[in-house]
Parts: structure tokens; C-alpha cells; sequence
């Protein structure tokens, strides 16, 4: 066999091998790592190939359909880092072992929209009430990881300004006490038993006692967070855990939206596409806790983002009912067909990544 | 469709060429036809009617020049025929591509608001009706004979590997491979290595510097260097870009056994922009020499004239790239600037000792700023910005991350743009295939490794596809 003859059919082999796998997979609804809904086969009519839709939706169907596309993915990004010596890949780099997305640029709009948002709830709901109200700003990893090779904002300039924003409420700085390894290494959210400290700072300064002890439990279910389905890279999962005691698991957690009652800690939803929604509900958008053995007749209401849900159970000791409005899911101008405020404590609890994309807030 | 997605690689593409080598050989310009329509009609479910209609009048408009020429060559019938038959193609072409750069001038000299008409432009358009004007005005010249099978001139004309961005090919020069051609492993082989380096230029280089060029246009924080960067950038994304389709089209041509020409011969290394323009879209140039700058006279007419020919040929250009003003200024900045060498640089540049590079380099570069602008004053207001009269820090944190960021990508395409590659790679077979020492194991290793580098970019363009990554062809435009 001449070179060229072996050549052709060696590449054939190989090119004739993936065509066929694309030909013969079968298809997926879902895509765990990327947490998306993998395009469905476009369905064929003469209107939908005239207008081209049908060739645009049968593009993305076969790309997202293609064999083994998890490997794909990270070949590409271990390339893209590891030759291309590129610093992030898909905007998710990694540092110290921990993938962050990069919180860039500073969004002086954005930050404005939300402080506009909150000061209208205030305005709303809150400034003729004996409501006490307190803003509290979690700092994504960004914080922690930023300076030196990755680009990052000005967090001491963000959290400053954000706090002025909202010059109603009390402000409760908790960046203080956290610390990077309060975080998932593969995802944005804290560690829900590493910041008990942080519930008893935010409860002293409203003026409630927190006993603070639970026994915590570590789920056998490996946790890939979100950046590691944006990231690509071939990085060990995360363990999740959950805090308890006997208070809280007396407890009793109500969805409004879905009109049910709710486990404070869902497992079966540990197992699912995002593990962090087993924590208080997951996306939901009006929630509470009730505690029966509280006692206090005090009452919560926290408006807040993904990062409350795991926050809001190692509060549940110090207030007789907590509830949460997740003004991404309940736009703010319908909160009053739902709450009553009277003499609650009232507390806007966000991260600085929602703050700095405050387009999902309503 | 685009050569870099996972319809055309995985699906289009092994289809057709299990049709094409399975089909005798007499059907399999109707195959060719056939996918190069499937292709059209997935990007252009409409405009497809359209490309066919052109095709039928230029087959027909062929045959009656033929007719003519037989009778008299050069008479007033044959005249006529190519006078209404440019023009009705030349009509289309600019209808499609010009009305709304009309009426927005129009409206902008008389002060009124006729309403644009939001015409798409029909992708490929300044690519094939160019084709079958060549090929109309050869027949005329009697440099070709009509083709008197549609399905061969239609194969021609709509051949889909280079339908959409290009080479331009001249009918003469496939006249003969559209009757007969043989196809080799040799020749396959040369097409599969060259259609994965074009399909690696365009995702692995281009698509990167790409994106690059979109994160500066989003920035707050720009600066002088990050203009410059910019700058360097897009002009190494459009020659990858551009040459590596031009890479994929003349290695799917060579699978089916064509040999199309070459049309790009490392630019960059120029050093004289008229050297520049004779290495970038060579089969573009070419075309404007034979179709417009000959016909007007060329060279061989008074100064005045000649001067008059050369603005117009590059006025034309500029045009040909996009209905704006910034293409004209770019087109008339290359048409001054081939002036002047010409007239008095050309001969100083020959003696130069490395300095005409860094001359050629900086003014393609600014062109290629004025080039992607989206009007003339984001054009003036980015030179302005590179020559530091913009306002602007000369360094910002954003352009030292991102030049970090792209520094690999940004050097191996320098590296790659220059000859240094395949001059390496040439001095290590031929020491290898030394007559006096050869060593054929390490010939074959050496071949391997071919294989394997290829096998590994195909792969490796898969997973960039897969990815989804930032993936339009700049040439689609034009």
C-alpha cells in the first residue's frame, strides 16, 4: 500500500467512525454538566425550511446531540488553558484549586437598577411599618480569588457603593467573615456549614441570640457545581453537606407558589440537576420557615437570592417565621397581595453577582 | 451552511463524498450540482431560486455568444448580448448589495427620509455572479468555448467548496477538469491535510482572534494599547479567516479532484503593498486586472488615465467588500498608496533592509481598522484612539489581561502567517530524505506524526464546535 493510499484510509477510519456515531446516538433531553435542555430535532415543514428556522434549529440540534460531548467540551477547554495558556476558559478561570467566574467589569447601571428596586420596596412596603431593615452583600469567590493574573472589580469600591445605595437600611458587612474556603471549589455558593458564624453576626446585629450547634451531615452524592459544567475542566466534584438539630427539624417550610408544604432540606433534590436547590425550596419565589419551639414572636423577611437558601435554616432558631421573596422569580410590584409588614425584621441579603447582573431582579 | 459547524463536517460532507466516489464517473458533476444546492438551500432556502435563474441565463447568454462569435467575433450581436447580459447581472448584483447605500446617501444630500428597503443580501452573490461574468466575457473573447452542458457550467458556477467566500475561479482554468478529472489518493491526501488546516485556521485561530476583537469592541476600559492590540488582531483574524476557508476550498477541491488556484501567499511578508496586494485575494486581484483595469487601458495609456484606472479599480474594490464609505476610503487608500509606490517607493523599498516589512505591516494594519469600522467616523475615532489623540490611558488593565490571555494564540499566528512553519518542516524531511543518509524509518515517523498533527486538529476543531464557540465567517459578508 502507497503512503497516500494508508493516509486516506487511516483519517477515513477515524473520520468514518465519528460520522457514524453522530448517526447512530441516541438522543438526550438534558445535559447535567452544562444544567441545560439540549436542543430537540426541529421539526420539518415547508414554512419552517423557507424561513430558515429549520436548518438554524437542526444546526444547534446535531451540535448539542454529538457524541460524547461532555469529553468534547473539556478537551477543548484543557487545550485552551493548557496550550493556549489561556487565563479563563468560557469566562470561569481556576485558581487554588477553586473555578471562579470572572465578576468583570463593575456594572455601575446594573448596581444603580437594584438600589433603585430596593429602595422602591422600601418605599412600598416598609417606611410607614416599625420594620427594622438591614442590607446585607455576600462577595462571590471573585473576592477572594481576584488580583494579580485575572481581571476583577473594584470589590471594596462595589460593596461602598451598594451599601450607599440602599442608605435606608442598616448595613451588615459580612465579607469579613468568609473566607474562600467557604466555598464550593466547582460552584458559586457558600458552604452552608461554614457560615454559621455568619447567621450569628447577621442575628446579633437584628438583635436575636443564635445557639448556633448542629450536627452536620455529609451527602455520599458527589456535588458539580455550576462552573464545572461552564468550565469544562476535568476538576474532582464538591461534597455537600447540611446543617441540623432538633430545633430545625421541627420546623415546618411552606412553598407559596407551588401552594405546599416543603422538606427545609429536599435529598431527593441533591440527586437532581442542581444540587443546591435541595436547600430551602431551591427557585422558588415566596417561602417560609415556621418554628414552632421559637422563643420569640419575632419574625424574618428576607429578600434574596440562591445564596439565603442555604443561609435562612441556621436562622430559623431565632425567629418564630422566616420567609423569603425572590424578587428574581415574584416581581417586587406583587409582593403586597402576599405579605403584610408590620414590625418584622426586614433583610435584603444578595450577592454581589446578582447585584452586578441586577437584570434578573423585577 | 459553513465548512467549520458539525452539520457540514459530520453530515453534509460524508454524504456527499460517499455519493461522489460511489456514483460513475459521468454522474458525478450532477452529484456536485446536486450537494452544491443542499448547501446553498441551507443557508439561502429562497435566494437558491435565484442563483439558478442566474445560472440558466448565463448558460443561455454563453451559448448565444458562442453562436455569434462563430459568426462574426466581436460584431454588434455579440457585443449586445455581453452588454445586456453584464449588466442584468451587474443590476442584480448591485440591487442586492448597493440600494440601501443609495438611498441612505441620498436622503443624506437632499435632506429626505426615503424609507431603506432592508434588502438581505443573497450570501455568495459577489462571488458567483463575478464568476459568470468571467465566463461570459471569455467566451466573448473567445479565451473559452460556451458550455454547451448546463449541469457542467452550473457545476461550475454554484461548485459549493468555494461557492460561498471563494477563490474566485475562472472558468478557463476548471474548463477542462469539468469535462474529465482523475482523482488520486495523492491528490485526496493533499486535500484532507489542507481542508484540516484551513478548518484549524479558521477555529483555532481565527474564531479566537475573533472573539478577541468583539471583548474589545464591548470594553469600558480601553486604552491605546488595547487599540493597538485590536488593531493586530483583526488584521491576523481576517487573513486567517479568509485564507483558512480559501485552505478549505482548495483542499475539499482537490478531494474531488479539482485544482483550484491558490489565494493567498503569506501576505504579511510583503514588503511593498503592491507586493501586499499581489499575495492577498490573489484570485480577487486578478479578476479586477482582467475584467476592469485591462479593459480600462491599464498602464498602457497616458499618466492621467493610468492614475484614473487605478482609482477606479480600487474604488470598485473597496465597494465589492461592502456597500459603506469606510470600504471606498479603504479601497481609495490602497489605490493611493499602490500610486505612490509605483511612482516613486517601489524601487527604494527593493533596497530596504527590513524596515518596508514594518512599513507594509503598519499600513495594512490601519487599513484593516478603517476595513471593520462600522461607519467612517468609528473609523476616523479608532485612528485617532491607536495614535493616541483619543483621551485614553495608554495602558489599561483589560488590554495587559487579555494580551496575556492571547499571548500564544496571538504568536503562533503571527508565526504562522510567515513561511517559518512549512520551511521547518520542509528542511526537516529533506535532511531526512537525503539521498546520501536516508532514513526511512524516520521518513515514516515523520509521516506519522503528519497523520497524528492531522487527526489531532481534527479532533481538536470538534471540540471547539462542540463547545459552540464564536464562529461567523467575515468573507459571508462580502
Amino acid at each position: 500500500m502507497n503512503k497516500s493510499k494508508g493516509t486516506v484510509i487511516a483519517i477515513g477510519m477515524i473520520y468514518g467512525m465519528l460520522t457514524l456515531s453522530c448517526f447512530l446516538k441516541k438522543e438526550e433531553e438534558y445535559s447535567f454538566s452544562e444544567r441545560r435542555k439540549l436542543a430537540e430535532k426541529p421539526s420539518f415543514s415547508a414554512e419552517s425550511v423557507l424561513s430558515g428556522s429549520y436548518m438554524k434549529q437542526a444546526e444547534e440540534y446535531v451540535t448539542d446531540q454529538f457524541p460524547g460531548r461532555d469529553l468534547w467540551r473539556g478537551l477543548k477547554a484543557g487545550f485552551t488553558l493548557n496550550v493556549m495558556q489561556k487565563s479563563d476558559t468560557n469566562g470561569i478561570y481556576e485558581k487554588d484549586g477553586y473555578l471562579c467566574s470572572m465578576e468583570y467589569p463593575m456594572d455601575k447601571d446594573s448596581m444603580e437598577r437594584a438600589g433603585t428596586i430596593f429602595t422602591g420596596i422600601y418605599d412600598k412596603y416598609l417606611k410607614e411599618t416599625k420594620t427594622n431593615v438591614y442590607f446585607s452583600i455576600i462577595p462571590d469567590k471573585g473576592y477572594f480569588l481576584s488580583g494579580g493574573k485575572y481581571l476583577s472589580m473594584d470589590y471594596e469600591y462595589f460593596l461602598k457603593e451598594m451599601y450607599a445605595q440602599a442608605d435606608f437600611a442598616e448595613s451588615i458587612p459580612i465579607h469579613e467573615l468568609l473566607q474562600l474556603s467557604d466555598y464550593y471549589r466547582t460552584d458559586t455558593h457558600w458552604k452552608q456549614e461554614q457560615i454559621t458564624d455568619v447567621a450569628e453576626k447577621l442575628a446579633e446585629v437584628m438583635g436575636t441570640k443564635l445557639a448556633g450547634e448542629y450536627e452536620t451531615r455529609t451527602l455520599k452524592i458527589p456535588f458539580y457545581g455550576v462552573y464545572y459544567g461552564q468550565a469544562a475542566l476535568p476538576t474532582a466534584p464538591d461534597e455537600i453537606s447540611y446543617c441540623t438539630n432538633e430545633v430545625l427539624e421541627k420546623c415546618k417550610a411552606f412553598d407559596f407558589e407551588n401552594n405546599r408544604e416543603i422538606p427545609i432540606y429536599d435529598i431527593s433534590k441533591a440527586d437532581g440537576r442542581d444540587p443546591y436547590e435541595m436547600f430551602f425550596g431551591g427557585n422558588i419565589s415566596l417561602a417560609t420557615i415556621e418554628n414552632p419551639s421559637a422563643n420569640t414572636d419575632k419574625e424574618l423577611v428576607v429578600f434574596g437570592d440562591s445564596f439565603a437558601r442555604s443561609l435562612l435554616p441556621l436562622m430559623a432558631e431565632g425567629y418564630t417565621k422566616i420567609t423569603l421573596i425572590d424578587i428574581r422569580y415574584l416581581p417586587s410590584a406583587y409582593i403586597g397581595s402576599y405579605m403584610t409588614f408590620s414590625n418584622q425584621d426586614v433583610l435584603f441579603l444578595y450577592s454581589t453577582s446578582v447585584l452586578n447582573n441586577s437584570i434578573t431582579l423585577k | 451552511m459553513v465548512f467549520s459547524s458539525i452539520p457540514f463536517l459530520y453530515y453534509f460532507l460524508p454524504i456527499v463524498l460517499l455519493a461522489y466516489f460511489l456514483i460513475p464517473v459521468k454522474g458525478r458533476n450532477a452529484v456536485l450540482l446536486l450537494a452544491s444546492l443542499i448547501f446553498y438551500a441551507w443557508g439561502e432556502p429562497v435566494y437558491v431560486f435565484l442563483m439558478l435563474v442566474s445560472v440558466a441565463v448565463g448558460y443561455l447568454a454563453g451559448l448565444l455568444l458562442g453562436k455569434y462569435r462563430e459568426k462574426k467575433p466581436g460584431g454588434s450581436a455579440q457585443k449586445a448580448i455581453l452588454t445586456v447580459s453584464v449588466l442584468l447581472f451587474l443590476s442584480i448584483f448591485i440591487y442586492f448589495k448597493y440600494t440601501d447605500f443609495f438611498i441612505s446617501n441620498f436622503n443624506a444630500v437632499t435632506g429626505l427620509s426615503v424609507p431603506l428597503l432592508q434588502i438581505v443580501l443573497p450570501v455568495g452573490i459577489s462571488f458567483y455572479t463575478f464568476q459568470i461574468i468571467s465566463y461570459l466575457v471569455d467566451v466573448y473573447r473567445g479565451d473559452a468555448a460556451p458550455q454547451k452542458n448546463f449541469v457542467s457550467l452550473a457545476t461550475y458556477i454554484t461548485m459549493f467548496p468555494q461557492l460561498i467566500a471563494g477563490p474566485i475561479v475562472r472558468y478557463t482554468d476548471i474548463e477542462k477538469q469539468m469535462k474529465g478529472r482523475t482523482t488520486s489518493f495523492a491528490m485526496t491526501e493533499s486535500g484532507i491535510f489542507r481542508f484540516i488546516i484551513g478548518l484549524s485556521k479558521k477555529i483555532l485561530i481565527a474564531n479566537e482572534l475573533g472573539a478577541l476583537c468583539e471583548l474589545f469592541r464591548e470594553s469600558g476600559e480601553q486604552s491605546v494599547l488595547y487599540y493597538w492590540m485590536y488593531a493586530v488582531a483583526f488584521a491576523l483574524h481576517i487573513y486567517y479567516d479568509f485564507s483558512g476557508y480559501s485552505d478549505m476550498a482548495i483542499g475539499l477541491g482537490r478531494i474531488f479532484g479539482f485544482t483550484l488556484a491558490e489565494n493567498f501567499n503569506y501576505p504579511y511578508i510583503s514588503r511593498s503593498v503592491t507586493e501586499f496586494w499581489r499575495r492577498w485575494h490573489i484570485s480577487l486581484g486578478g479578476w479586477f486586472r482582467d475584467y476592469l483595469y485591462i479593459p480600462l487601458g491599464g498602464n498602457r495609456v497616458p499618466a492621467w488615465k493610468w492614475y484614473r484606472n487605478i482609482f477606479i479599480v480600487w474604488m470598485v474594490t473597496g465597494l465589492w467588500h461592502g456597500a459603506s464609505w469606510n470600504f471606498v476610503l479603504w479601497g481609495l487608500y490602497f489605490g493611493m498608496l499602490l500610486v505612490i509606490e509605483k511612482k516613486w517607493l517601489l524601487a527604494i523599498l527593493e533596497k530596504g533592509k527590513g524596515w518596508q516589512h514594518v512599513y507594509v505591516l503598519l499600513l495594512v494594519i490601519i487599513s484593516f481598522v478603517v476595513f471593520n469600522a462600522a461607519d467612517m467616523a468609528q473609523a476616523i475615532g479608532d485612528i485617532r484612539c491607536m495614535l493616541g489623540m483619543g483621551g485614553l490611558p495608554l495602558l489599561s488593565s483589560e488590554a495587559l489581561y487579555y494580551i496575556r490571555s492571547y499571548g500564544v494564540t496571538l504568536i503562533v499566528a503571527v508565526l504562522g502567517a510567515t513561511p517559518i512553519p512549512v520551511s521547518v518542516w520542509r528542511t526537516l524531511r529533506n535532511r531526512l530524505q537525503n539521498k546520501k543518509n536516508e532514513n526511512k524509518v524516520s521518513l515514516l515517523a515523520l509521516h506519522g506524526l503528519k497523520i497524528a498533527g492531522a487527526v489531532f486538529l481534527l479532533l481538536l476543531c470538534t471540540a471547539y464546535l462542540v463547545d459552540g464557540s464564536f464562529n461567523p465567517f467575515l468573507y459571508f459578508r462580502f
